[in-house]
């Protein structure tokens, strides 16, 4: 069941009085699972906080539509099970970090004493249960950071939207943050994920969308958009003997005792390839379509030599 | 009111606001402990004082009293004139606009937790004042309610320019100022008003008027608290009831451009 649904998204930001102007969005299309941890990616201006922004109608769109579990979200309803924790927040920093917690709660229409475990739950989880007395204009970004996210998970919402959420978290509350994203998945619930950190989201995303200027590069699951699939590593017992393959096929990128790594042209030509080896009556020992990073993924895609998948 | 009035409380007293009230109030006390042996020489007498002057003069310290709620309604003015914009800077208006609330419950909750905190401030030192002057001067009169009434209706409505300046211009100087400009084009229409007859144009007379009734006059309103608590009739109430209809539809106009708004 998904419970992002948006079509044809385009969001166009006015400059000054002249026409045209800034294209965010162009012309999105994507969905969200329930239950899956969704990473969005995309270079600086792709239009990942414009995309947020839209869902949770901070900004309006130009055309297009947006639902959240079948709402618009211009309904505020919409928004009663999604928590969001901003990137560049800038927190009402005259209140401490439990009054941030207790405003939030009753701007979401509930009762703070309704949440009161939950709020000394999440303070202990995020690591903020002895600064929880101090202004927020005292802490520092890691600490706002993590009081942050305490926020966005205090009504215990099932759709998280998260703008880089480890911004200026140190490496352990990093991987605290990575353990709690984890936690949250388990339990059935939804993270969208904006991050520049791509190791990141490839250890926590199960599907990944790259926007380009306003535009989704690619979609798939990380298995997907990890796979290099022209590149094909053939594990057999090659020892010194010598196998051509024809240039129709593809290219021997490389060549060992042990394993061929090579690039074909289409991919029904790999089982040409391994016809070829088994006349030669060398034994293989796998075939499997070469890894790469989700970083060496997102720098093709958005250089230009990804597809659309 | 979704915590918004907590809110609106935590950022006044963070704002040292509070400090700035009580300071002045407290001055005030202070002076209007010294008039309790005030002489005033050239009235009836050369031991005339105080309470005689009263009664010459249709209550002074009534008259005091009434501009000193005006002064703590100006500093209430000049202390929220930033608070909408500041409350929907980058970064803040988000985390706000996120929440399951429309933007006009948010906006309207923010105009009445604002008019709540620092009109209970207002009301707060105005009753200080007015316990120091009936101590010293004694003659309580139940008819001060007023004064608190209309400083709280004349905070309102400057509220409501306030709020529809942060929502359009998102600045806090234009809020701040956008005070001072209205202020100032009451004061230059009342003027224009008082010389209208002696104006051949009737295009100008016209405009005049109209201008007239759309500025708010918030500042009239002292005056009308002031002859109702002397008990003087009130002759002309147009002003009242058109800053209040005025400031009604400032407040909406505030809600539609907050909902069409881009963050």
């Amino acid at each position: 069941m998904n419970i992002i649904d948006v079509q044809d998204l385009t969001k166009i930001y006015q400059t000054g009085m002249r026409k045209g102007g800034i294209v965010a969005l162009d012309g999105v299309n994507l969905s969200v699972e329930h239950g899956e941890i969704f990473g969005l990616l995309g270079p600086n201006g792709a239009g990942k906080t414009t995309l947020f922004k839209v869902l949770l109608n901070i900004t309006n769109p130009n055309s297009g539509s947006c639902m959240i579990s079948g709402l618009a979200p211009s309904d505020p309803n919409s928004r009663k099970k999604i928590g969001y924790l901003p990137e560049n927040y800038r927190f009402p920093n005259h209140l401490t970090g439990l009054e941030l917690l207790e405003i939030t709660i009753r701007l979401y229409g509930f009762n703070s004493s309704e949440f009161t475990e939950n709020i000394d739950n999440l303070l202990e989880l995020v690591g903020m249960e002895k600064w929880k007395n101090s202004k927020l204009k005292k802490y520092s970004k890691g600490m706002l950071q993590r009081i942050g996210l305490a926020q966005a998970m205090v009504t215990d919402p099932d759709i998280l939207f998260l703008d880089e959420p480890t911004d200026g978290v140190d490496p352990v509350g990093r991987m605290e943050i990575k353990d709690i994203m984890k936690k949250i998945r388990d339990d059935g619930k939804s993270i969208i994920l904006n991050t520049h950190l791509l190791s990141e989201v490839e250890m926590v995303a199960d599907r990944v969308a790259i926007l380009m200027n306003g535009k989704v590069a690619r979609i798939g699951s990380v298995e997907e958009l990890t796979s290099k699939t022209s590149h094909y590593e053939i594990e057999a017992d090659f020892g010194h003997k010598f196998v051509e393959i024809p240039e129709k096929f593809g290219k021997r990128l490389s060549i060992s005792t042990k394993s061929m790594l090579v690039e074909l042209k289409e991919l029904e030509y790999i089982n040409d390839i391994i016809d070829l080896i088994r006349i030669k009556k060398i034994s293989i020992r796998s075939v499997k379509p070469l890894k790469i990073s989700l970083e060496q993924s997102f720098i093709e895609t958005v250089s230009g030599e990804g597809t659309k998948e | 009111m979704r915590g918004i009035t907590r809110d609106s409380f935590a950022e006044m007293i963070d704002r040292k606001i509070i400090f700035i009230f009580g300071s002045i109030t407290l001055l005030v006390i202070i002076g209007v402990l010294f008039t309790s042996n005030i002489s005033i020489n050239g009235f009836g007498g050369d031991d005339m004082k105080l309470d005689d002057l009263n009664q010459a003069l249709g209550n002074p310290m009534m008259v005091f009293f009434s501009w000193f709620m005006s002064f703590l309604v100006f500093l209430a003015v000049m202390g929220t004139a930033g608070l909408l914009p500041s409350m929907l800077v980058k970064g803040r208006a988000d985390y706000y606009l996120s929440k399951p609330i429309s933007r006009s419950s948010l906006l309207l909750n923010k105009l009445l937790g604002v008019w709540v905190s620092y009109g209970s401030m207002i009301v707060v030192c105005g009753l200080l004042t007015y316990s120091a002057i009936v101590l010293v001067h004694g003659g309580f009169q139940f008819k001060v309610v007023y004064i608190f009434i209309f400083s709280l209706l004349s905070y309102f409505c400057w509220l409501a320019v306030l709020f529809l300046a942060g929502v359009v211009s998102g600045s806090q100087p234009v809020s701040i100022m956008s005070a001072f400009i209205v202020w100032v084009l009451y004061k230059v229409l009342s003027s224009a008003k008082m010389v209208q007859d002696i104006i051949s144009s009737q295009f100008v007379k016209t405009s005049i008027d109209v201008f007239y009734y759309i500025i708010p006059k918030n500042s009239e309103f002292f005056d009308i608290s002031e002859k109702l608590v002397q008990g003087k009739p009130v002759n002309n109430w147009s002003d009242f009831y058109t800053t209040i209809i005025v400031s009604i539809i400032l407040i909406f106009g505030s809600v539609y451009l907050f909902k069409k708004k881009n963050y």
